[in-house]
């Protein structure tokens, strides 16, 4: 049977869902890193499939936790939070659909290595982001904050490039979508943090 | 195996003619908290009575339909029989003022003749107080009048005392209502471990939605003597089927 003794096992129950969430959202950036080194194909719509789903659990769980538990106080902004990021981990997971999408339209298509880089650290500020809300570390989420903007130049300088010119290569006009989508990405990795620094309690 | 511990099928009760349970088809499974809610003279306690045949003895009664325990027919078994693995804690504490606070748990067990020596009544006694989380408030004044103790404790000992015939099925009737909010998060507490740890069965009452959601894994709304819905405490909080339910919960009736 289901019976919990507590709010925290409650607690401790959407966390293990939203970690779930988490993997697949960091299994879809690795594949999508890898497509786009080796120039190959990609399907992740299975993984989105499994986003969703566990998002729309952890919202079930999340309402429940509230109705039952009557939470306040930070305890309240946590619940929340754990509701807001389980959003964004699957919009995440959907556009690295989105990307794998673009790479199996133009397949053989060489993408710049800077794209590739720019995947890594979009991955990285996911998982650290994440790491700061279960680890209940601000000083995690700032550094994601950060990261932030170094992706953002990088898709400007590609927006640049492409309107400046008169004709355009594919790889670059390719690159420049995908550094938009890995630009989304990113944003989502800052929501994240942005909503542990809102949501933890002042130690 | 039965899923369901308890299971009633088209069960009426009337009480001085008046029709005060209707048809009602309730389950209880296994080693889980079933929560009866709804309002004041709903039927609650009728229910719960009719699961030990306590109703039987309110003069004026008649009951009709079948209660199974564990698959078996309790109407053509022996009430006491049933009273010893179906054991109840009322909604006013009501611990024996006579005797000291080690004989009130111990009574049960020594007239049911469910040990053989000191030893081992003195093992249910402590083993019956640990579940109820009172042992370590009471263990140095064993032999003190219950009326020592405060309300709370006095509602605790009486979930001791309920635990020491080692029931299958524990009822409880709005255990909580004339207590603190502290002592009743204690003694909801000591319930989920009792069914967690030792499997119990647990018919909860309650007239408080929060409370029922809480405590719950299933929700049995009753509403004028009719089983009204009933489901997991999930779907009963975010989903009811039900307008009453949905009007219930946000405390417009009752
Ligand atoms: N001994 C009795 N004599 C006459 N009527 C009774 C008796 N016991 C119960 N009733 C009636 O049966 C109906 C159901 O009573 P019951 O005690 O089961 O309600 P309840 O849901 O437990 O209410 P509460 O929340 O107030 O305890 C009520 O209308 C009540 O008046
Ligand atoms: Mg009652």
């Amino acid at each position: 049977m289901s019976t919990t003794l507590s709010a925290e096992e409650d607690l401790r129950h959407i966390e293990t869902s939203l970690d779930k969430l988490f993997r697949v959202a960091m299994e879809s950036l690795e594949a999508v890193e890898n497509a786009l080194r080796e120039a190959k194909p990609l399907d992740l719509s299975a993984n989105t499939a499994l986003a969703e789903h566990l998002k729309d659990t952890i919202y079930t769980e999340a309402l429940f936790f509230i109705a039952k538990w009557q939470p306040l106080g930070h305890e309240l902004l946590y619940v929340e939070a754990l509701i807001k990021v389980s959003y964004d981990l699957f919009r995440i997971t959907r556009y690295a659909n989105e990307i794998a999408l673009t790479i199996s339209l133009a397949p053989g298509t060489r993408i710049d290595s800077q794209v590739v880089e720019v995947a890594r650290t979009a991955r990285e500020m996911v998982e650290r982001a994440f790491r700061a809300l279960l680890e209940k570390k601000r000083d995690i989420a700032k550094n994601v904050e950060e990261l932030d903007a170094v992706i953002d130049r990088a898709y400007r300088a590609a927006l640049q490039g492409v309107a400046s010119k008169e004709q355009v290569p594919r790889e670059e006009a390719l690159a420049c979508i995908i550094l938009r989508q890995l630009e989304r990405v990113a944003d989502h990795a800052t929501y994240i943090a942005r909503e542990v620094l809102r949501a933890l309690a002042p130690s | 195996m039965e899923r369901d511990a308890v299971r009633t099928e088209n069960l009426n009760v009337w009480i001085h003619g008046k029709h005060v349970l209707k048809n009602i088809n309730f389950r209880a499974a296994v080693s889980a908290i079933t929560v009866i809610m709804g309002p004041s003279g709903s039927g609650k306690s009728t229910l719960l009575r009719s699961i030990n045949r306590l109703i039987e003895i309110v003069p004026g009664t008649k009951v009709e339909g079948k209660v199974y325990i564990f698959g078996r027919d309790i109407y053509s078994d022996d009430p006491y029989r049933v009273r010893r693995y179906v054991t109840m804690v009322s909604q006013t504490p009501n611990p024996f003022p006579h005797m000291s606070i080690y004989e009130n748990v111990a009574i049960g067990p020594k007239l049911h003749r469910l040990v053989r020596s000191k030893e081992e009544l003195d093992k249910i006694v402590r083993w019956a107080l640990e579940k109820a989380m009172l042992w370590d408030e009471v263990k140095d004044r064993l032999n003190d009048p219950p009326t020592r103790l405060s309300g709370g404790q006095q509602q605790r000992l009486c979930l001791a005392r309920a635990l020491a015939l080692k029931p299958r099925i524990l009822l409880l009737d709005e255990p909580t209502a004339n207590i603190d909010p502290v002592n009743a998060r204690k003694i909801e507490e000591a319930i989920k471990m009792l069914v967690k740890e030792e499997g119990i069965t647990v018919i909860f009452v309650t007239h408080t939605p929060a409370q029922a959601v809480r405590v719950a894994d299933f929700i049995a709304f009753i509403y004028n003597g009719e089983l009204v819905e009933y489901g997991p405490a999930r779907e009963i909080a975010l989903n009811p089927r039900h307008r009453l339910t949905e009007m219930y919960l946000r405390g417009e009736i009752g």
